[in-house]
């Protein structure tokens, strides 16, 4: 059993810079959860000081049922695997992945039965005789991944492991890692500052910003209703578009553009005082709609836009275009062969749009 | 006293020599003392006991061989004797810890283990050393190196840098000794400007030795010259790797993983931004130092 308790905890370095603020998380065991945000949001230093790579500021961390922020990094039971491979370049597979239980005094049997077992697990069993100059990328990330499997921890904490690897290569890789999981089911800790990983390998999603917990929830939950504009911005790709308006009558207005907003919603934005006041919607590329019958059917969301540009990406076609001098992208389908230049009608389907405080910048719904 | 109590209690596997000295872990009492218990007969709480009653085993532990004593002697006792040499070049590689390694045979052990040619290894003190290397392999060095300090990090849960000195021709002992003097001081402004790097080579020391000594005037000036493009984390990568790559877009593109006319994109979007023409030798140099200031502590 491996709970881990985040309890306030702080990293403060010498210069007063806060790196971390009073970071709550209860990791229930055998989850997966990733700590996803852009660079220098915290996350790398919150998993450091999990491994005790850095000293924790203030608060408690809790391993099982001890608090362990004073329990030297070796004996905290955790393995980690990093972006650089790992690897010692003169041992061959068998003797990198062996080394650290030889370090640990494990018996000669036990090390042989415990690699051969992360062999067969990684598919290395053909490759134990080589040295890592002769492994592809992906080889010597699964060679790094048994390093920390024959450990056989309580957690694995794994900083931006797939970042060294071709795009191909880690989404191959990143559905091992997940697969991988699900067999040994050891509480993992996995940071990344690729939305696209965190939401397919998680179990719950944790976004920081300037060393603050943005949210937490599950992919799903992240995606669906983000707590605020950062997150509705960083999770998805493209990103969710973010429109300033104001609301009038039922309806969220755009210098002379209008929308109707769907009368729960607006219900809730008048219980809370928005009427008449500057708001920011929130809708994601893929609820504005250019099919005939959606727009038919949503005479009081529709918008024209002149296409700046039509990406075709495959199955389907970024339109980049702007309303009331904003910004804004949709996601549709390829099969509606929109140009460049063109002038299109869209709706918007607002039953899916988020509302924000201007000034807080929070989802109020 | 105290040793003879041990001797009792651990009998056949206490000693204060032996043949096999890579069996024992060896110890120093206050008085100077020194002696081995088997490896195999300790327990790991008897070893963290052992270690905190005697903290100053290891490093002496590993000064045994004659040739360390020499390289000892020389750099750090500022003997003028040459060490005997198979080669008539050499380069140092330092490292520094953040800690001091519970175990330093075991450390050294693998620090030694890491090369494919024979090295001198040196502890100066708990956290630094210096490992003298004679044949000189220089392919990959830097990514095996980088690979290297992460897996130590895995398994000793140390964190590591380490700078790879210069090749040193005249093996005079005068110029290894103040060699060896100014690159550790080199590596330590280094590390002090920018503590998460794991590897130093000469062409990324030189602009920190540079930065140590400039105003913050002179940080500032730089960092305002890729201030429009600062906060665009990807477009700075690129514009690193292109750089690195001596300006080639083909092989920046190929190490990004991206297509070459991203790249070159990418490359034109930062000229517009910035005003600054990278694609010239003084652009790039200019563009060079600026990105060097962002990592700066």
């Amino acid at each position: 059993m491996a709970e881990i308790k985040l309890n306030h905890i702080y990293k403060r370095y010498d210069n007063k810079f806060e790196a971390v603020k009073d970071f709550n998380l209860d990791i229930k065991d055998k989850e997966f959860i990733v700590f996803v945000g852009p660079s220098g949001c915290g996350k790398s230093t919150t998993l450091r000081m999990i491994a005790g790579l850095e000293d924790i500021s203030d608060g408690d961390l809790v391993i099982g049922e001890k608090r362990v922020n004073d329990v030297a990094p070796k004996d905290r039971d955790i393995a980690m695997v990093f972006q650089n491979y790992a690897l010692y370049p003169h041992m061959n597979v068998y003797d990198n992945m062996a080394f650290g239980l030889k370090l640990r005094k494990f018996d000669k049997k036990e090390i042989e039965r415990r690699v051969m077992d992360a062999a067969r697990i990684l598919g290395l069993e053909n490759l134990l005789d080589r040295k890592p100059k002769a492994l592809s990328g992906g080889q010597r990330q699964r060679v790094a991944l048994g390093r920390a499997i024959v450990r056989d921890p309580q957690v694995f904490l794994m900083d931006e492991p797939l970042s060294n690897l071709d795009a191909k290569l880690r989404v191959q890789m990143r559905a091992e890692i997940s697969k991988l999981h699900q067999r040994l089911q050891t509480t993992t800790i996995y940071v990344t500052h690729d939305q696209t990983e965190a939401m397919t390998m998680a179990t719950r999603i944790v976004i920081m910003k300037d060393g603050v917990i943005q949210q937490v929830g599950s992919p799903k939950e992240v995606y669906d209703a983000p707590d605020n504009v950062f997150v509705g911005g960083f999770i998805g790709s493209p990103a969710m578009n973010f429109l300033r308006g104001q609301l009038e009558d039922g309806y969220f207005k755009m210098n002379d553009l209008k929308v109707k907003v769907p009368e729960g919603k607006m219900k809730t934005l008048r219980d809370n005082g928005y009427t008449n006041k500057e708001i920011l919607l929130g809708i994601r590329p893929e609820d504005i709609h250019d099919e005939p019958v959606f727009i038919e059917s949503s005479q009081d969301t529709k918008i024209e836009a002149t296409i700046d540009v039509a990406e075709l990406m495959g199955a389907e076609t970024y339109l980049y275009s702007k309303v009331a001098d904003q910004d804004f992208i949709a996601r549709v389908d390829s099969r509606s062969d929109v140009h460049s230049g063109q002038n299109i009608e869209l709706a918007l389907n607002m039953n899916k749009c988020h509302f924000f405080d201007t000034d807080t910048e929070q989802r109020i719904y | 006293m105290m040793n003879n109590n041990l001797s009792e209690l651990y009998g056949e596997d206490y000693t204060v020599a032996s043949e096999q000295p890579e069996q024992f872990y060896w110890y120093e009492t206050a008085d100077g003392d020194r002696f081995g218990i088997r490896k195999s007969r300790l327990s790991h709480d008897e070893q963290v006991l052992l270690d905190a009653l005697f903290p100053s085993k290891g490093i002496k532990e590993n000064i045994d061989d004659t040739l360390q004593q020499k390289w000892a002697s020389l750099l750090f006792n500022e003997n003028m004797e040459l060490p005997p040499l198979k080669e008539k070049k050499l380069r140092y590689i330092h490292f520094h810890l953040k800690e001091a390694p519970s175990d330093f045979s075991e450390f050294q052990e693998a620090m030694i283990g890491l090369f494919s040619t024979d090295v001198v290894f040196l502890f100066k003190n708990e956290k630094e050393g210096v490992m003298i290397q004679e044949s000189i392999e220089d392919e990959h060095l830097i990514e095996e190196l980088e690979q290297m300090a992460a897996a130590l990090t895995a398994d000793f849960f140390l964190e590591m840098s380490l700078f790879v000195g210069q090749v040193i021709h005249n093996t005079d002992p005068s110029n290894l000794l103040s060699t060896y003097q100014t690159e550790v001081k080199w590596f330590a402004s280094g590390i002090n400007l920018m503590p998460s790097q794991l590897v130093f080579t000469q062409t990324a020391i030189v602009p920190a030795i540079l930065f140590s000594e400039a105003s913050q005037e002179t940080i500032h000036y730089l960092q305002t010259l890729i201030e429009p493009v600062s906060d665009d984390a990807e477009l700075l990568k690129s514009i690193r790797a292109y750089l690195e790559s001596n300006l080639n877009i083909t092989l920046a593109s190929k190490q990004l993983y991206v297509h070459r006319n991203s790249l070159q994109y990418r490359v034109d979007k930062f000229i517009e931004r910035t005003g600054i023409d990278v694609k010239s030798f003084k652009g790039a140099v200019m563009v060079y130092l600026a990105l060097y200031t962002l990592e700066l502590r």
